[in-house]
């Protein structure tokens, strides 16, 4: 029985991995990987194509899963590969630094796709005087159903993106979203088609994918300077109607000047800082915070990684604690933050090896008033053990007498 | 043997490595940044013993490296801040497939971490041992057997 069961999960399994390696993607061309500077074709906007990575956001995971999953109940056996032959011993240190070549943001790959703009295309043109930190992709009027939920330019600043999410509480945030973004630089758009608006812009778009919850459609746009990537997410989109839903939205999009927007926006690369870790020391960590119509925008930094982003709910009058990052790196170095309500005087953290640290929220934040009544922490650790683990394992939010407010895990 | 041998050798299967820790995408990415810094520093290359095996560490290094801000930026960006994306079945996989699919499975597979699912990799698809894999990932053996009896008792519990 156990020997069966055992065959059965070596079967899974290796039905698993087989299934990953059918429906990975193909790799780039290598022309595309040769750098600038010789006469051969320049690389890829190593940005440009982050930028579209971002965007294809859930199907990433989904899509990644579905395959393993998809073939675990059975193969129709028409792999036209087979497992490779075992890896030889790794004899020299396989390191290579995270950080790569400067490539230049401005230069386009050949390979991209290129559509152009259509020469009465007003709806989406711009005013050469206009600085991309200042373009903003809107719809004339949000699409029904949705709300702007946030709006940020990213600290480069190469990029703005805004969100427009559901309106129907019914309806969660990752099954009903339209997601807008400029970016400066090139894309690539693979298996995309070309579509042109009533008002003559010709995009590419694509299938996203769908989960349980909702599909997903993508959109793209190539202009000389700069590309727009747009994302719809609705509970009933499939692959075939996609691009009745997603056409009117497109045919809606305007560029627009922050000042009109007629929202607020986030600059990251200017967000008041709402706690460090106790430390001075040179590897410190940083937790900041800003607002952004219905979202917290928070942006955090240490020796060991950090991360920026926007669209998180927090509301210190109902919500206890939030774990809101966490990063390691290979010398088992662990930073931790989230956020916490005045209520709580005590985060503790609970680590791989049985390990615990205790955080004093706090807020540093005095000359932002949008973000009284709200504290953060973020503390850093040497963990023993290998990043392969997980470092992280939880922990308790503390009122000042000792109670327990809550207990949380990994975020 | 010259990167772009190897590149046209072993890319496919690099890139589906990558794919099984950080989806299909940034796999690509992956991949293609490990062999532009490559290119821009041959000297690295040409030290090379193990190409193979090299390339492989490489890419799991790489993913490492930048999974974790991306996943980060996707979850607060597109998902929702702390949602999890959900595991569905593959839009374009046969849906005879798709029913058979054991959901209590389909989650045991979908919550493997990004390691666990590199190791069933290393382990089911190339056929290397605990001890090979650890090479790889720059791990130790115990590390991998661990991860991949975690691995393997989350798929014999939704088998059983």
């Amino acid at each position: 029985m156990n020997d069966q069961l055992t065959h059965d999960i070596d079967d899974a399994l290796r039905a698993a991995a087989d299934g990953i390696h059918r429906r990975a993607p193909e790799p780039r061309a290598w022309d595309d990987l040769l750098p600038r500077g010789s006469f051969e074709q320049p690389p890829r906007n190593v940005d440009a194509s982050r930028r579209v990575l971002a965007f294809a956001a859930a199907a990433i995971v989904l899509v990644a899963l579905g395959g393993l999953v998809a073939v675990v109940g059975g193969s129709d056996g028409s792999d036209p590969r087979t497992p490779g032959a075992p890896l030889p011993p790794v004899t020299t240190a396989g390191e290579v630094e995270p950080t790569g070549p400067e490539i230049d943001a401005d230069r386009r790959p050949l390979d991209i796709v290129r559509p152009t703009l259509a020469a009465d295309a007003d709806a989406i043109a711009v005013a050469p005087d206009v600085e991309l930190s200042d373009r903003w992709l809107a719809p004339n009027a949000p699409p029904e159903g949705f709300t702007l939920d946030y709006a940020f330019r990213s600290d480069d600043p190469s990029s703005t993106s805004s969100r427009y999410l559901s309106t129907d509480p019914s309806i969660t945030h990752d099954e009903q979203f339209l997601l807008l973004e400029i970016s400066r630089g090139s894309l690539s758009a693979e298996d995309s088609t070309a579509f042109t608006t009533d008002s003559g812009v010709e995009w590419q778009h694509r299938w996203g994918g769908s989960s349980n919850a909702a599909g997903s459609a993508e959109a793209f746009l190539q202009a000389p300077e700069w590309f727009a990537t747009v994302r719809l997410a609705l509970p009933d989109l499939t692959e075939a109607t996609y691009l009745d839903e997603l056409a009117p939205i497109l045919d809606s999009l305007r560029l627009v000047a922050e000042s009109d927007l007629g929202h607020p926006v986030v600059d990251l690369g200017d967000v008041p800082v709402l706690a460090r870790t106790p430390d001075d020391a040179e590897r410190s960590g940083v937790l900041r915070l800003a607002r952004s119509i219905n979202a917290w925008c928070v942006v955090t930094g240490a020796g060991n990684g950090g991360g920026m982003g926007c669209g998180l709910r927090f509301d210190p009058a109902l919500d206890v604690v939030e774990v809101t990052d966490q990063f390691w790196d290979d010398d088992g170095r662990v930073t931790v933050a989230g956020l916490a309500a005045p209520a709580v005087a005590t985060v503790e953290l609970d680590f791989a090896g049985g390990s615990t640290i205790a955080l004093r929220p706090e807020n540093r934040a005095d000359d932002a008033p949008e973000l009284a009544g709200i504290n953060g922490w973020i503390g850093t650790t040497q963990v023993p053990g290998s990043a392969f683990d997980d470092l992280f394992v939880g922990g308790r939010a503390l009122a000042a007498d000792g109670t327990v407010l809550a207990t949380f895990g990994q975020s | 043997m010259t990167l772009e041998d190897a590149y046209r050798r072993w890319s496919h299967d690099l890139v589906a490595f990558a794919t099984t820790m950080t989806g299909p995408e940034a796999a690509v990415d992956a991949v293609a940044d490990v062999f532009q810094r490559l290119l821009a520093d041959p000297d690295r290359w040409d030290a090379v013993d193990e190409p193979r095996a090299y390339l492989f560490r490489s890419v799991h290094n790489q993913v490492r490296h930048h999974g974790r801000s991306g996943t980060r930026r996707l979850a607060r960006e597109h998902a929702g801040w702390g949602a999890r994306p959900s595991v569905g079945t593959d839009p374009t996989a046969d849906a005879a497939v798709a029913t058979v699919v054991d959901r209590d499975l389909d989650v045991a597979l979908g919550a493997l971490s990004p390691q666990q699912r590199a190791v069933i990799d290393l382990v089911y698809w190339h056929d290397l041992t605990a001890d090979q894999a650890a090479e790889i990932l720059g791990v130790r053996p115990g590390t991998v057997r661990r991860q991949l009896d975690r691995a393997r008792r989350r798929v014999r519990g939704a088998l059983a």
